[in-house]
């Protein structure tokens, strides 16, 4: 189950995304790629309801990962920056932005899988 | 092609390759690029070569063989009180089970079983559980006879699987699976891709027959008495 008000991305109950990016550890462009808005987009203290839904994957990758790391931001930075097999041997970050509105979706069902998914089979 | 429509394209075609990925990894980021554009001829690629395999399938009936004995299965901590759950392969995909088959992975000693985990290991939790069992129906993929009777493409068989069935692109070991699932086997031995000459089994937990069973070695863990055991049924 997910516990969106644990995951620390969030201010006043809304997404921040300098929390975001300081999450995922990327620079403002890179989120801005990665969530397919312009990097002013980002700057906006208005969120609209378009920008949200395109920060969803991204969302709900940071709280797959605040669970599966006992809540540890460093642990699950460092998940994203690590070579996967799985990915043919690059990173979650370099996965996604091959092709973010393709890729991002796919880094997301791959954490879930990674919670409830079978564990050999490799 | 005017210049400006040129520029454009060539724009595009950076961003789409990723202008952020390190030179050493461009290759592996073309590779995966080229899934992307090419998901329907991988498909319909791997639909040829697993048809060869139905045809001889078809044709010759090689026979199934008795397994028993206690070999090791490494399960998601999170059905630990569940030893042989199967919710994990209903809820994912691996070599040879499409997400929502009804399987069980085992191997024939702990180590092998380890290294055949999918998961993230310093990332995730998961636990060794030995399972004595008796299968009355299975294949035996590590006997080459076998093998070659039914045509299998051994590169394919053993190949890249994970990053086809994230494009929605079943891979071969799957569909055969798939296929010898639906003709009743209970399931088949095959080589560890991850130890060599170690061997594994997948089980087909929805085929189970009569006599044959599951069950959990060490029962001084409080796992509940009707989670210790699957019998089959059919």
């Amino acid at each position: 189950m997910l516990h969106t008000s644990e995951a620390p991305i969030y201010k006043n109950h809304e997404l921040d995304f300098s929390k975001i990016r300081e999450f995922i550890g990327v620079p403002q462009n890179d989120l801005a790629f990665l969530i397919n808005v312009s990097p002013s987009t980002l700057k906006n203290k208005k969120i609209s309801v378009e920008t949200r839904t395109k920060a969803t994957p991204i969302v709900k990758i940071i709280h797959h990962l605040w669970e599966l790391s006992g809540q540890d931001e460093s642990k699950a930075r460092r998940w994203l920056r690590e070579p996967k097999e799985r990915l043919l041997g690059l990173t979650p970050i370099e996965f996604m932005q091959i092709n973010p509105k393709i890729n991002t979706p796919i880094i997301e069902e791959d954490l879930r899988k990674q919670l409830y998914g079978e564990a050999m089979g490799a | 092609m005017s210049q400006k429509i040129k520029a454009q394209l060539i724009k595009e075609l950076e961003q789409l390759l990723g202008s952020n990925i390190p030179d050493d990894k461009k290759p592996i980021a073309d590779k995966i690029n080229f899934i992307i554009q090419n998901g329907h001829t991988i498909g319909l690629y791997l639909d040829q070569e697993f048809v060869k395999f139905k045809n001889l399938a078809t044709t010759t009936s090689p026979k199934s063989i008795n397994l028993s004995g206690t070999w090791w299965r490494a399960i998601n901590r999170r059905y630990d009180l569940e030893p042989l759950s199967v919710e994990g392969s209903r809820n994912g995909s691996a070599r040879f089970n499409e997400q929502g088959e009804e399987s069980i992975y085992l191997a024939e000693n702990s180590t092998t079983s380890n290294l055949e985990v999918q998961l993230d290991k310093n990332f995730v939790t998961y636990s060794l559980w030995a399972i004595d069992f008796n299968l009355s129906g299975v294949l035996d993929f590590t006997d080459p006879r076998i093998i070659s009777s039914f045509g299998i493409n051994t590169g394919l068989f053993y190949g890249v699987w994970d990053i086809l069935n994230k494009y929605k692109i079943t891979s071969y070991s799957q569909k055969i699976s798939s296929y010898l699932r639906g003709m009743g086997y209970e399931g088949f031995i095959y080589e560890s891709t991850k130890d060599s000459d170690k061997k594994c089994v997948v089980i087909f937990m929805d085929n189970l027959k009569m006599g044959s069973f599951l069950e959990v070695h060490d029962k001084t863990q409080g796992i509940q008495s009707q989670f210790l055991r699957h019998d089959g049924k059919l």
